[in-house]
């Protein structure tokens, strides 16, 4: 066994260490003593209103998801930017052009099926 | 004639179709079956008996036209074989082709088993006819005469096996028939788990055949197990030939019902009576012999196996004699004589007298067949009565099937001319020119036996004084003309078919020994020595009279004087009285065996070994412990995300625990 | 950087990969249907869905059948191997399509979505069998994955479906952190993610000083295979999935999802397992031992035949597992019986489980296996086969599953496995008990009159021509294959 592997392990177990000690010593060091105060949620200072458990429309995690994808659609197109101009260089800028087409042609694909399903109507 | 066939059809092409005719009847009679099934046959029955008999009858036909074809060679070897159909190639190392192989052997059971067969079928439609289950019937009785052919025609031992594997289902079936009486599928399941013993036997042989042919580095193209290829190496078996013949004889054992599987055929008889007559007696029974004469030049390598196959034959024919002469069934005493005759085949093929056991085989086939059918038209007449102390004087009412039965009688008995007369001599013969008088013998006791049974049994049924009450007397009447040609035409041959084997001295030329000599290296070996021939004739004649004696007894005594027993035993020797009180044996075995065996196996081997060992500790022990595991495990599957996620870790950290260590 | 890119012959990558999009195609026209066409309970996406899957088949055939050698694009490899799994997997596929057209039909909830996403999960496979790099792998298990969670909870009305849906993919997002733990630590000590490039190097990798990393990204790759294909203790998932799960969407999890898993796991094994042998082989032989032991012993106390096959399903993954520590010394002959026990295993699987669909026509799912009583008398035919599939799952021949099973053992006996093969030998035996219940209750058993409400609900449905010709198909595929196994060894061993 390497020293390599040791020091994973090592790492492994520092990892452990510290979360199961943060735990352990905020419960073994805290006094414990319950009041009202401590037991509320805590929120910003404010007395809470009502109970934090709120039924709200799916359609924020529609939302929410739909963002995420075209989110990282638009993270993948800026290497593609910076590497366009060497492709055009080398003569393949077709290609590399038809290669992102493909990548937005089908992303827009999964949004012309979220519109036409609905996903993008608040009201209804 | 057969020229214009074979411009239609090649021979092989004939051969196939032998097969081939009985499989398609049994198609068209299943389909039959299935489609009337909980409905009126109707019309259907003349369909079904069409079929059911004329195929076979074209199988026949078709064994016939090559049985004649194969005559016409003068001097050249005429067997040929059909070539594969297709190959079954399990792994690079098996090869297993579906071929036939039709040679002097396998042509004479074809046609002995089509014959008989074709006859047997032809019975049944005057037999079974009122039967509900008549196109099951001839669906299942078909299926067995494809799969018998199979078994004789095959050119390898793994489609014999297969063969072998078919009859014993269709016999399963048919013993149970009538599966709604459980006592008959009772019957039929004792069939079927017998012979899977001896087929275990039979398997464990094949294993080492594989291995035998294997390790001779035989061609894997050709097949291993094809008897062509097997006899070509033929040297190679010579360490493993003890082994390889007594697992092989084994599976004979189990098929051909010898001691001490045998238990099976006599609760066999719980099928319909052409059943018996065509499977329990004449076909499927012999395969066991078929099977050790096809493979003579593996069992002619080892005479240790081969007096086995003898001493286990002779015992089993005395044995079975015995047995035969204390019952009052009448299908058992034919069961039991059946099991007697197949040791006197066996015994033949253990002292090498191949051709004579075949001989017998096909002789037997005729007079066995002819009496179980003859039993059936008794007990078709007397409305299902067995039991022959309740019979008596039946000549009056039926006559030809009285008279075909003394027939066949006679030929069991070895009387001459008919032709048991000629088989049983060849085998008593030659056991004896071998030098093997102590086998010899034990044959000539049981031959004797045999007369005495039998004849017991026609003097019970046929003649004396009717046991019968009156009212039922008036109705008992000859069987229907379907049913009686089939007795007329196995009474005839019974009576002539010995002329396939009239020895030489007697004139004859042993025609079926010559025909088959080709086969037989073993025999042919056997120089023949002219100084034997008196007493051949001496022999021949002492059993012949021997016979008779027996036949004269059996009859006076059951059919004129019943009440002699008692009376000629007091004045006659003590051997007399043994005969004749049929209940000693019973009584011997009963103390000396069956008690004791009885004794051991109750206590011994069934309360403490079995019922506490092997099946309360290893089976139901074994069984208990699954399903103990079972459940720990399956309460594992709690259904809860977390506990999964947790076996998943701790899978995780045990591989990588282990690959750290 | 540049000069790989441009050195791809993309003319032959499009038509290796023409199959794939003619499957991209129909997976979009199927969304687009569902997105613009008001259309519900029409035949039309099922069947373009099986039109495609019958071209990509036909395609991928003359692939097959052509004399190429494998074309390797580094990400991807189109070999003989990949071509015909991709053809098991289609044929997988299409049989799930034509179990759930009648399924969907009779709880009323066609979409043309679960034929699209169907799609893209085959898609997903495609690139799985074909990958030629780790990071290929990790994105073909994901595309498969990513629709099958959806397909499980497809049935979104029902707990038990929804249930599935949320424990295949917490578990699935679980495993997969792992397997790409273990991409992250080959690339770390190895510097490639390619399978070509790790077989050339493992044995180097062994020896040096990287030794360690690489045994632990390979051990974290096992365990992410072991979640895929069900093996103990990383199975806990599959029998609550298959239970839940819409009885199509089952049969497909359980036959091309795990195809496709075990052929992508056989490819990382045959490139790195040789090296340093000695610890996978007990590794694996272990994980053998436990998953049969486990499938085995639990299928037998389940009264659901649904769970009992998916407990079957752990067991033969198991016994698939048996050939694995072969490849170490033979490699070819452990992946062609891994191919045939895959073929076999999908055969047999798909048609004992299109009789569940048909038992569980009506709108609940009657999947007791007390609900089989009485089977024998009231549908001859239909019980005749399931008889066929289960006796060829315990391994009966002349059924196809005999002749896989020998073939697997056979393997692991001629590498000297002999106690594996005992134990797995002892396992078929334990099988017995639980592949031949069902058919003792469907022959021996008389239904008894409390099931009698329910049972008309599920039994009044005339067989649908789908479900007919599955069972046909798979039906004769056992039965021929059991009885001529010497053309599937042909075909299998021109694949690998």
């Amino acid at each position: 066994m390497s020293i390599n592997a040791i020091s994973i392990l090592v790492l492994f177990a520092l990892a452990a260490a510290v979360a199961l000690g943060i735990v352990l010593i905020s419960a073994l060091l805290g006094s414990g003593r319950k009041s009202t105060e401590k037991l509320l949620p805590y929120e910003c200072g404010l007395d809470p209103i009502g109970s934090p458990r709120r039924r709200f429309s799916v359609k924020f995690f529609l939302v929410a998801i739909l963002f995420i994808v075209f989110d990282v659609e638009v993270v993948f197109l800026y290497p593609w930017a910076v590497v366009f101009r060497e492709f055009k260089a080398a003569g393949e800028g077709a290609l590399a052009f038809t290669v992102a087409a493909v990548f937005l042609g089908i992303l827009l694909l999964g949004l012309v099926y979220a519109w036409g399903r609905g996903a993008l109507d608040w009201e209804e | 004639m057969l020229d214009s066939l074979y411009q239609l059809v090649s021979i092989q092409t004939l051969a196939w179709l032998i097969v081939a005719f009985p499989l398609a009847g049994a198609a068209v009679n299943a389909l039959i079956a299935v489609g009337t099934a909980k409905r009126e046959m109707g019309a259907y029955r003349g369909v079904v008996s069409f079929f059911g008999v004329f195929l076979p009858l074209l199988a026949f036909a078709a064994s016939a036209a090559i049985f004649v074809t194969m005559t016409n060679f003068e001097g050249v070897d005429p067997s040929f074989i059909t070539g594969s159909l297709l190959q079954w190639a399990v792994t690079p190392g098996l090869v297993v082709d579906i071929g036939l192989k039709i040679d002097q052997l396998s042509i004479v059971m074809a046609l002995m088993v089509t014959g008989v067969g074709t006859l047997i079928h032809l019975y049944s439609v005057g037999y079974m006819g009122h039967d509900e289950g008549y196109a099951r019937y001839f669906a299942e009785l078909n299926l067995f005469l494809f799969f018998m052919l199979v078994l004789v025609l095959a050119d390898n031992l793994i489609l014999m096996f297969v063969g072998w594997e078919g009859v014993g289902l269709c016999s399963y079936l048919l013993i149970g028939f009538w599966f709604e009486d459980k006592a008959k599928a009772r019957a039929g399941t004792k069939a079927f788990v017998v012979n899977r013993i001896g087929d275990g036997f039979f398997l464990a042989g094949l294993f080492l055949v594989y291995a035998v042919m294997a390790s001779a580095n035989a061609p894997v193209g050709s097949g291993y197990f094809n008897f062509e290829m097997m006899s070509r190496y033929n040297a190679y078996f010579v360490p493993a030939a003890t082994l390889i013949s007594l697992l092989l004889f084994g599976g004979a054992i189990g098929k051909s019902a010898q001691i001490p599987l045998y238990v099976w055929l006599p609760d066999a008889m719980a099928g319909p009576t052409p059943v018996s007559a065509l499977i329990h007696a004449a076909t499927m029974v012999t395969a066991g012999v078929y099977m050790v004469v096809r493979l003579n030049f593996i069992f002619a390598l080892s005479p240790f196996a081969l007096s086995v196959v003898a001493t286990v034959g002779a015992a089993t024919a005395l044995f079975a004699a015995t047995m035969g002469l204390t019952q009052t069934d009448i299908k058992k005493i034919l069961a039991y004589s059946t099991i007697s005759q197949l040791g006197y085949m066996f015994m033949a093929a253990g002292v090498g007298a191949f051709s004579a056991a075949i001989g017998h085989l096909v002789t037997h086939a005729f007079f066995k067949a002819l009496l179980f059918l003859c039993a059936g038209s008794v007990i078709h007449a007397m409305s299902g009565e067995q039991d022959i102390r309740n019979m008596g004087s039946l000549r009056l009412r039926m006559p030809v099937t009285c008279w075909t039965f003394v027939i066949a009688a006679l030929a069991i008995a070895g009387v001459a001319p008919a032709s048991g007369f000629f088989s049983k001599d060849a085998i008593l013969w030659q056991t004896f020119e071998r030098g093997q008088y102590g086998l010899w013998a034990v044959g000539f006791i049981a031959a004797g036996l045999t007369a005495f049974y039998i004849f017991r049994a026609v003097g019970m049924v046929f003649f004396g004084e009717s046991n019968i009450p009156p009212e039922k007397w008036k109705r008992v009447h000859e069987s229907p003309t379907s049913m009686i040609i089939p007795l007329i035409i196995l009474a005839f041959l019974s009576l002539l078919g010995g002329v396939i084997e009239v020895p030489k001295i007697l004139g004859g030329s042993d025609r079926l020994g010559a025909w088959l000599s080709r086969l037989i290296a073993y025999e042919t070996a056997h120089a023949p020595d002219p100084s034997m021939a008196a007493r051949e004739i001496i022999v021949m004649v002492i059993t012949l009279l021997w016979s008779i004696h027996f036949v004269v007894l059996g009859w006076v005594i059951y059919a004129q004087r019943r009440e002699w027993p008692d009376a000629v035993a007091k004045k006659i020797s003590i051997i007399f009285r043994l005969v004749a009180n049929k209940y000693y044996v019973d009584e011997i075995y009963d103390r000396l065996i069956v008690r004791p065996l009885n004794w051991v196996s109750t206590k011994v081997l069934w309360q403490t070994l079995d019922d506490t060992f092997i099946d309360g500790l290893a089976v139901h022990g074994t069984a208990r412990a699954v399903g103990v595991w079972a459940n720990i495990v399956s309460m594992a599957e709690t259904g809860v995300l977390q506990q999964y996620l947790l076996y998943f870790l701790i899978g995780a950290v045990v591989i990588v625990g282990y690959l750290a260590l | 950087m540049m000069p790989q890119f441009t050195q791809i012959d993309w003319s032959s990558l499009f038509n290796m990969g023409l199959p794939w999009i003619v499957i991209f195609a129909a997976a979009a026209i199927a969304f687009l249907t569902a997105a613009l066409v008001e259309e519900e309970n029409s035949l039309f996406t099922p069947v373009m869905t099986l039109v495609a899957i019958a071209v990509a088949f036909a395609l991928s055939w003359g692939r097959w059948l052509s004399p190429l050698p494998g074309l390797s694009f580094g990400m991807l490899v189109f070999d003989k191997l990949s071509v015909f799994v991709w053809l098991m997997i289609l044929f997988s596929a299409a049989i799930s399509v034509l179990l759930s057209i009648p399924y969907l039909a009779a709880r009323g909830f066609v979409k043309p979505e679960y034929y699209g996403l169907l799609l893209l999960s085959t898609l997903g496979m495609a690139c799985l069998v074909s990958a030629g790099d780790l990071l290929m792998v990790y994105l073909g298990i994901e595309t498969m994955s990513l629709a099958v969670y959806v397909l499980a909870g497809f049935l979104r009305y029902r707990a038990a479906s929804n249930e599935a849906a949320l424990k295949y993919f917490l578990i699935g997002a679980f495993a997969s952190a792992f397997l790409l733990m273990g991409i992250a630590f080959v690339f770390g000590s190895a510097g490639s993610t390619n399978l070509a490039v790790l077989a050339e190097r493992s044995t180097e990798i062994m020896a040096g000083e990287g030794r360690s990393f690489y045994l632990f990204g390979v051990a974290m790759l096992l365990i992410g295979f072991g979640f895929k294909i069900a093996a103990v203790p990383f199975h806990a998932w599959a029998p609550d999935v298959y239970d839940g799960a819409p009885t199509p969407v089952t049969v497909f999890m359980a036959t091309a999802v795990k195809a496709a898993a075990f052929v992508a796991f056989l490819r990382l094994g045959v490139s790195v397992f040789s090296a340093g042998g000695e610890v996978w082989i007990t590794v694996l032989s272990v994980g053998a031992v436990a998953t049969m032991l486990l499938g085995n012993l639990a299928a037998i106390v389940q009264e659901n035949i649904k769970r009992m096959l998916a407990y079957s399903s752990i067991a033969h993954a198991g016994y698939i597992l048996v050939a694995f520590p072969s490849i170490v010394s033979d490699p070819q002959g452990a992946g062609r019986a891994v191919l045939f026990y895959l073929f076999a295993y999908i055969l047999m699987t798909a048609g004992a489980f299109a009789v569940v669909v048909v038992m569980g026509l009506g709108k609940d799912e009657p999947t007791g296996i007390s609900r089989l009583a009485g089977l024998g008398k009231r549908r001859p035919v239909l019980a005749a086969t399931l008889t066929l599939f289960l006796l060829s799952l315990l391994g009966i021949p002349p059924t196809v599953g005999f002749f896989a099973k020998y073939y697997l053992f056979l393997t692991a006996v001629k590498s000297g496995y002999i106690w594996l093969v005992v134990i797995a030998v002892i396992n078929s035996a334990i099988s017995a008990y639980y592949y031949l219940r069902p058919i003792v209750v469907m022959y021996f058993k008389i239904p008894s009159p409390l099931v009698g409400e329910g049972q008309g609900e599920g039994e009044t449905h005339a067989l649908s021509p789908f479900i007919v010709a599955v069972l046909a198909i798979t039906a004769l595929g056992v039965a021929y294959f059991g009885i001529f196994p010497s053309n599937l060894l042909a075909i299998v061993t021109g694949s690998f």
